[in-house]
């Protein structure tokens, strides 16, 4: 997503297909079929994106591909028509946030020093939770260079717990 | 010869009248007309002379006239040397006033410039310490960190982010 006016464009047909659903369930089973269709059709990237193969086409790989997602296979096909094939990856990221937002799900990114144990995970997940107001399904990374504590990233708001961090804070405070 | 030497009337009264006849001829015929020649050369003479006279009372005049022009323009030739000296003076007073300024601009700039750089370098040289002792920090917190050091400092966050 390189502009403004293409990630304004993708919340609007995140939000149209959004309002296909009747319940939270429904969101959710929506988001992961475009999701999965999005990740199927990147075996037919190079070809999708070449201008000089012809819409109908691509319609036709996306038909083949998608026979089991017709309401994906119909949004990508109106992005096909639209000239807007390359908004799909910021349109699914759109539609699961939506869903999540149904649902209740808060979804975080957290990297530590060291990978966490099961019990550290769910006391994150857990402290999430309680922080953001939902559900928090959390994705673990692993850096060395953090040293110690957590970086964590949820719903636009970066948290740098690390000593990685604090040693550089400090730092900064120090060659002011 | 006794003859010769007697007076005689008659010649003498001839004598008379030649002499008479003489002087009134030349009166006639050679004393007007000299006198006249006189006359118009005596005239002639005074016309020349009151030219003469003229001539030196103009051209006196125009002496008059010559000095006094010389006597202005070399009054106003020293008048303009002088405001010549006076706009020389100024202009070098000028200059020099400028250089000066502008002397003191660069000696300004310079010192300016000279501290700054010092400034940049002491900051650069501090930075690189901090760098350096943030760096060797982290590596000694790094290996200094157990197991049960690494679970505190992340249960730490955790609380501080529940807060």
């Amino acid at each position: 997503m390189n502009n403004t006016t293409e990630r304004l464009a993708a919340r609007r047909y995140g939000a149209a297909y959004d309002r296909l659903n009747r319940s939270a369930q429904e969101a959710a089973e929506r988001a992961d079929a475009l999701e999965e269709a999005s990740r199927l059709l990147e075996q037919v990237q190079q070809q999708m994106k070449d201008p000089s193969v012809t819409c109908a086409q691509k319609k036709a790989w996306v038909h083949d591909l998608l026979k089991d997602s017709p309401d994906a296979c119909a949004l990508i096909t109106v992005l096909l028509d639209a000239k807007r094939y390359n908004l799909l990856p910021a349109v699914a990221e759109e539609v699961r946030a939506l869903a999540d937002g149904r649902c209740g799900i808060i979804r975080a990114q957290v990297w530590s020093a060291r990978a966490l144990p099961a019990d550290e995970q769910q006391r994150v997940e857990q402290v999430l939770s309680q922080r953001y107001g939902g559900t928090a399904k959390v994705q673990f990374y692993t850096d060395e260079k953090l040293v110690g504590g957590l970086k964590i990233l949820c719903q636009g708001e970066l948290i740098d717990g690390t000593l990685q961090g604090q040693l550089q804070r400090l730092a900064q405070n120090l060659m002011k | 010869m006794q003859d010769l030497l007697k007076p005689d009337f008659g010649v003498s009264l001839l004598t008379v009248i030649n002499f008479l006849l003489l002087v009134c001829l030349l009166k006639r015929f050679v004393w007007k007309p000299l006198i006249a020649a006189l006359e118009r050369r005596e005239e002639q003479i005074e016309q020349d002379k009151q030219q003469a006279r003229q001539a030196r009372e103009s051209a006196e005049q125009l002496k008059a006239e010559l000095d006094d022009k010389l006597a202005q323009i070399e009054k106003e030739a020293a008048k303009q040397m002088a405001q010549a000296v006076q706009l020389g003076a100024a202009q070098r007073d000028e200059i020099l006033a400028h250089a000066k300024e502008q002397a003191a601009r660069l000696i300004a700039q310079a010192q300016a410039q000279a501290a700054a750089e010092k400034d940049a370098a002491m900051a650069q040289v501090r930075d690189d310490i901090v760098r350096t002792a943030v760096l060797a920090a982290q590596q000694v917190v790094a290996r200094q960190l157990d197991e049960a050091s690494a679970r505190k400092t992340v249960e730490h966050v955790l609380e501080e982010i529940a807060k």
